[in-house]
């Protein structure tokens, strides 16, 4: 606990010794008598240092100015009308002077607080002193404005003094009276707590050290708080440091009067292994992984999320992408798509990177699990819009996997077998060469069991679904401002769907045989950070790998293979204690092959093709380079306190369209309040994509395109109602144009907008949980003239509530409940034969997706149980997806002619169990 | 711990179980086959030159069946109608926007409209007018063809309709078509037919461009469905060929049915055949699938110059066929006959799966064959279809191949 006299008590030392409080201080405890013999008696006799004191170190708020009767002058008289400064004259023993008996200063004004007056002022008064020495006249010698002159003659008013004296009877007299203002000191104070839990870390270093080399220190209390009374004005160095964690340091610009509160987040030297205590009283080994909601400074939202949170969320799985389904913008996902839609925006519009380096794809077949385990990451970055000048090529949102930092201490290793797949992972240190590593792989068992069981049922079709996963990270720090990591991590899925009979037959149909897809990639990536100098830090990632996919059903098939060559450089220069600039580059290289043999579209003159494969397959074979190279240039400002202006550019070229694109976007943030914190945020940008690929392919795509644009304009408010929950209301608006349409292209236009409220309670010892909703509406027109309507990925209401809580022995509950829109679909009616082909041709809906699919809701049940051995710990955990079994709907099917239709059905009731083993 | 084999097959059949339930939950439910005709239904229709030169008189025989019961047809029979034209005079709609069928819909609305607003079946010999471009008489909707519904068995089986009608390619069919990059000049007519048991009536337009201007009401005005009522288009193409004259198809030809053992021969001649009955016995201990198929001669394999291979090589069509029955089921409506490139497909008869019947049960009806090639050619075959339960029944005796080979 805080004992604030003590530390008033040893503020008020500090301050002293630092000389903050001026030596006249010490006037006031025995202030010296003038003995400056007043010539005239009815005239004042000034001088006298009667002094008050500056106040206490407990008036924060306020400064106060000093009285300083008798600093020098003694009027003498009319007669003589001399004044003695300095050194009081030798006077006549039968003459005393005025001496004050309750001077407590004058207030330095508060006008000149907001004017932004921080300087020292002298503020002398002529005062008459009457026989029972009462102050019956004060003004000013010299005005001095800002409010000094009133402020003084306030504080006159109310003196009192002993009346000066001539052979020892009262008279009147006339004294000079100076009151000194000294700008009020200023206080800081704040809270260091974990980056990536926000728990608070007790008995942390605070350091303030001023520009004149002057320096305080204090510890964080129990609760991680800490408090300097009494520090001057002007720019203050802060470090805070923490046993096992990184220092932060950061500069403060400090006002007369003002209180500062800041809270530093250290995160851990190593993957943060924190010992927590349970609600058992136990100690329990969390293993953590931030995901960072929203927020790198440079972005307009934020909120930060660990892993602790992240494995324990209902219907997860434990996997930490699929929590970004959780949050606000983020729809829900058609079933087993991998699809993350933000905002609105169609999954293509999003961009997915690992440490800056872009990957293809984050979920394995059907999302079940990403393509990195959530064992191997670090943090998440996910930005919904307005995201920073460092990233491009996206209109929707970002994604920033973090891989870890391998542990340091000792070897560790980590097992976990769930009726999916089966995960390890093992890190440490190489020997004592400096270098240490993470090994991690895992692969899918699904095709050992669905298989036979398919076969049992009789079933015509039989799926082998396969996919694994790695990761390999060698990482050294070189010395302790650089620091370097080689990462190698790639995905595999493969894919194969027999259908039964219909090979035997003889007769190809367009699914004769087999369909199979197999995908994944990998990158072998260098990072290298350098904190050159205190003001300048680079940061370069530059990555080669392989992306391929290929699709195959009977003779049709689909082959793109491309080799990716990324490189990412920024170098981050404090250019003034308020302004940081942000430069990087941006280069994404990629020679491609391509082979497809596909149906083509309907061509010309032609009748449609039939309904089977074999008719005029198209085929084509190139090969071919992608090249997008961009430069992007930002800046942090902090202009004022509580703010932060990020304004940034971008120029990006595509190769494919030889365009150029300059996106031009600004985030403002500001603290209206810091204790607790309220901000209120803004932000507006351009934000512009490339066509996809097969949009500018030679055979399939359409020729002349240009880029992809959306305008992001968000707007809103963050409030921390206690220390465990905060509130966050967001809205924003995207305004969208040059949107492709195949065989039209670039005619889209469309907006979406919505609102976002997310209130989170931050996890402590036994709960975490939060409220995310999102209002919004996305629409989309292909060509002007044609009507406005809802896009497919339109989902108005999202909500999801959550959270778990430890019930202590080791058990732990958690529920997700989430209630969504269904899915946008365009109906059909019965419509017309196709006499020439033999077909039904649906009426559909005009416009497209003009229904909705019914209100989609579902409970997701968690529990866990953490056995903890010696060795380690054991865990295993039962995961119940749509505990009620909703028939929720994903789809909609018709018969031959429309007539008839039926829903297809969301997963059913989907448990899912896991034992893991860490030691 | 060890798992016997029956504990692991007790094992394997709860697992299984559970996964059936399971993915039962979110499959959607089954619907009826198109194969299946057992409601008003257009099944094919042919021109006689599918590529077509302009001024060519083109004729076009539609096939449609009433497949439903017997008392509901006799109430009110199907009439097959061209939109529009005058007896066996079809007025084509000739190039619309986009070569979209539905874009000969404002046209055909605002000029059937514009001269009887009252529909269809009130307008005169000379209300509607003509949708094409070419100066054809404005005739009305012609019903052709209900005088075969009328004559249904006394069994009560309906029996197929074909009707043809004819027209005029407009002169200007290639020249009027906007021209399309890559593509050698080309015209297109497009042909559109109604079978309804009601009266075809002009509907008011709405927002949707693609809804249908006319529809199929019952004598109360009710809105007939998709059980009483089809809207048919079919395609006739112009196209200039590279040495100055113009594209030319043939449909393709049926010359028998393969029923193995034996192969059954057609009569009739392109496009519409008919095979000699055939039948089939089910009863509840053994109701075999029966192997059928159409025969299509090497010669109607013609080469498709509009199509050649990754190498440029010429290919030929793709034949195909699909197959209808008033009752039963196919394990496969669609089969492929010919392969553009590698020619005769084996295997390519599809299995007729009779119905179950109960005792003394018998169905008479109809199996179809309609053969396309992928240049619009389009032929058929009916063939009139016994299934019976009892062995004794003499029709149903094995088949032999003294009918037709």
């Amino acid at each position: 606990m805080r004992a604030p006299r003590l530390f008033t008590s040893l503020s008020l030392l500090v301050a002293i010794a630092i000389g903050v409080i001026p030596a006249q201080l010490w006037a006031q405890v025995s202030p010296p008598v003038s003995t400056t013999p007043p010539v005239d008696a009815s005239a004042a006799a000034s001088s006298g240092t009667s002094d008050s004191v500056a106040s206490d170190a407990g008036a924060r708020d306020v400064g106060i100015g000093t009285g300083d009767a008798g600093t020098g002058a003694a009027s003498t008289g009319a007669a003589s009308g001399a004044a003695s400064t300095g050194a009081a004259a030798p006077s006549e023993p039968s003459i005393s002077l005025p001496v004050p008996l309750n001077d407590r200063g004058a207030l330095y004004p508060k006008q000149a607080l907001d004017e932004g007056f921080d300087e020292t002022v002298a503020v002398s008064l002529i005062l008459s002193i009457d026989a029972t020495g009462a102050v019956t006249k004060a003004a000013v010698e010299n005005p001095t404005g800002h409010g000094f002159d009133e402020a003084a003659l306030s504080a006159a008013y109310g003196l009192k003094f002993e009346p000066a004296t001539r052979k020892g009877i009262p008279i009147a007299s006339r004294i000079r009276f100076t009151y000194k203002f000294v700008p009020p000191p200023a206080v800081l104070s704040g809270a260091v707590r974990t980056l990536a839990s926000d728990r608070p870390i007790a008995g942390a270093q605070v350091t303030v050290r001023d520009a004149a080399g002057g320096q305080r220190s204090t510890v964080t209390d129990d609760e991680g708080n800490w408090r300097i009374d009494n520090l001057g004005i002007g720019t203050v160095h802060v470090t805070v440091s923490a046993s096992g964690m990184a220092a932060h340091e950061s500069d403060e610009t400090l006002k007369p009067g003002q209180h500062e509160n800041i809270v530093d987040r250290l995160s851990g030297l190593a993957p943060a292994v924190q010992l927590v205590t349970g609600a058992d009283g136990g100690v329990s080994e969390v293993e953590e992984v931030e995901v960072r909601g929203v927020r790198p400074p440079r972005e307009v939202t934020s909120f930060t999320l660990d892993q602790s949170e992240l494995n324990r969320i209902p219907g997860t799985s434990g996997d930490a992408l699929h929590a970004l389904e959780n949050l606000p913008g983020v729809a829900r996902p058609p079933a087993l798509s991998g699809l993350l839609i933000v905002r609105g925006s169609a999954p293509q519009d999003s961009a997915y990177f690992v440490d800056g380096t872009p990957i293809p794809i984050v979920y394995h077949f059907g999302g079940l699990f990403a393509v990195i385990p959530t064992e191997a990451i670090d943090h998440i970055d996910f930005y919904p819009g307005n995201f920073s000048a460092q990233y491009g090529r996206a209109m929707g949102g970002i994604v920033n996997v973090g891989l870890i930092d391998p542990k340091s201490d000792r070897l560790h290793a980590l097992a976990e077998v769930n009726l999916i797949d089966s995960r390890v992972l093992v890190q440490g240190p190489i020997f004592d060469t400096g270098w240490k590593f993470t090994v991690a792989a895992r692969r899918s068992y699904i095709d050992l069991w669905l298989g036979p069981v398919l076969t049992a049922l009789k079933s015509s079709v039989s799926v082998a679904p396969v996919y694994y996963d790695y990761q390999a990270i060698l990482e050294r720090d070189l010395g302790t401002r650089s620091k370097i990591r080689f990462a190698f991590f790639g995905s595999d899925d493969k894919l194969a769907i027999l259908l039964g009979g219909t090979a035997a037959t003889g007769a190809p149909t367009v699914l004769a045989g087999q369909l199979s897809t197999h995908m994944g990639f990998w990158r072998a990536q260098g990072l290298y950070t350098n904190r050159i100098a205190d003001q300048t830090e680079l940061r370069v990632v530059a990555a080669v790998g392989e992306d391929y996919a290929s699709f195959s059903a009977g003779n049709i098939f689909f082959n793109l293979t491309d080799w990716p060559i990324t490189g990412r450089a920024e170098i981050a220069q404090k250019l003034d204690k308020q302004l940081t600039m942000n430069v990087g580059l941006d280069v994404y290289y990629a020679p491609y092959e391509l082979s497809a043999q596909l149906p083509p579209l309907p061509r010309p003159g032609v009748p449609p093709p039939g309904p089977l494969a074999s008719q005029q397959l198209l085929q084509t074979q190139s090969d071919g380079t992608l090249y997008e190279p961009a430069a992007y240039v930002e800046w942090e400002a902090t202009p004022w306190r509580g703010v932060r202006i990020v304004p940034g550019l971008r120029l990006d070229y595509t190769q494919a369209t030889g365009a150029w694109d300059f996106d031009p976007r600004i985030v403002v943030r500001q603290d209206v309040t810091t204790s607790p914190r309220t901000t209120i945020k803004g932000g507006v940008g351009l934000f512009t994509e490339p066509p996809q690929p097969q949009e500018t392919n030679a055979v399939f795509g359409t020729p002349g395109l240009v880029s992809n644009r959306a305008y992001h304009y968000d707007v809103g408010v963050e409030r921390e109602i206690t220390r465990n929950i905060d509130v966050s209301v967001e809205g924003f608006f995207k305004d969208l144009d040059h949107l492709v349409v195949q065989g039209l292209g670039n005619t889209g236009t469309g907006v979406i907008y919505g609102a976002e409220v997310l209130l989170r309670y931050k996890p402590d010892a036994h709960f975490f949980g939060w409220l995310a909703y999102t209002l919004s509406r996305s629409l989309l027109r292909d060509a002007p003239g044609m009507p406005l309507m809802l896009s497919e990925f339109d989902e108005t209401h999202v909500l999801t509530v959550l959270g778990s809580y430890k019930l202590g022995r080791g058990w732990e509950f958690g529920a997700r409940f989430r209630l969504t829109s269904g899915y946008m679909y365009t109906p059909q009616q019965y419509g017309f034969y196709d006499e020439t082909v033999g077909s039904y041709s649906p009426l559909d809906a005009y416009p497209q997706f003009s229904s909705r699919l019914p209100l989609f809701h579902s409970l997701d049940l968690r529990v866990d149980k953490t056995w903890k051995f010696r060795w380690g710990t054991v865990g295993a955990y039962l995961d119940v997806l749509n505990v009620y079994n909703n028939a929720n709907v994903d789809g909609i099917g018709y018969n031959y002619n429309s007539t008839l239709s039926t829903y297809v059905g969301d997963l059913p009731i989907l448990p899912s169990i896991g034992v893991r083993v860490e030691l | 711990m060890s798992v016997k084999p029956r504990e692991a097959s007790a094992v394997l059949r709860a697992v299984v179980a559970a996964v059936a339930w399971w993915s039962s939950s979110c499959s959607p439910s089954g619907f009826s086959a198109q194969s299946l005709v057992q409601s008003v239904r257009i099944l094919a229709s042919s021109a006689d030159e599918p590529y077509a030169r302009p001024g060519d008189q083109v004729h076009v025989t539609v096939l449609a069946y009433d497949g439903r019961p017997a008392d509901q047809r006799q109430g009110a029979p199907m009439n097959l109608t061209w939109l529009p034209g005058s007896g066996s005079v079809v007025i084509p709609c000739i190039n619309p926007p986009d070569d979209a069928y539905y874009g000969c819909f404002s046209r055909f609305r605002s000029t059937a409209s514009a001269v009887s607003p009252g529909g269809l079946q009130d307008a005169g010999a000379d209300s509607a007018a003509p949708v094409g471009s070419q100066d054809a008489a404005a005739d009305s909707a012609a019903p052709v063809g209900s005088q075969d519904a009328a004559a249904d068995s006394a069994a009560g089986v309906a029996l197929p309709v074909t009707a043809t009608s004819e027209f005029t390619m407009p002169l200007d069919v290639v020249t009027s078509h906007p021209p399309v990059a890559g593509t050698s000049p080309y015209g297109l007519a497009y042909l559109f037919n109604v079978a309804c048991a009601g009266q075809v009536q002009v509907v008011p337009a709405g927002p949707n461009p693609q809804q249908a201007p006319i529809g199929c009401f019952d004598d109360a005005g009710n809105a007939l469905g998709s059980d009483e009522y089809v809207f048919g288009f079919t395609r006739v193409y112009s196209r200039l060929a590279p040495d100055g004259g113009y594209y030319s198809n043939a449909n393709p030809v049926i010359t028998g049915v393969d029923l193995p053992p034996c192969t059954l021969a057609v009569q009739g001649s392109v496009p519409s055949f008919v095979a000699p009955p055939i039948a089939a016995l089910c009863i509840p201990s053994s109701c075999p699938r029966v192997t059928i198929g159409a025969i299509v001669p090497e010669s109607s394999w013609e080469l498709n110059p509009l199509n050649v291979d990754s190498n440029g090589n010429p290919l030929h069509e793709e034949i195909w066929a699909d197959y209808y029955a008033t009752f039963g089921g196919f394990n496969s409506q669609t089969r492929l006959l010919y392969d553009p490139s590698t020619g005769v497909v084996s295997g390519s008869d599809t299995e007729f799966e009779p119905p179950t019947l109960g005792p003394s049960d018998v169905h008479d009806g109809f199996i179809f064959a309609v053969v396309y090639d992928d240049r619009g050619g389009e032929s058929w075959v009916s063939i009139p279809t016994h299934v019976c339960s009892d062995p004794a029944d003499p029709v149903c005796a094995a088949p032999s191949c003294a009918d037709g080979g």
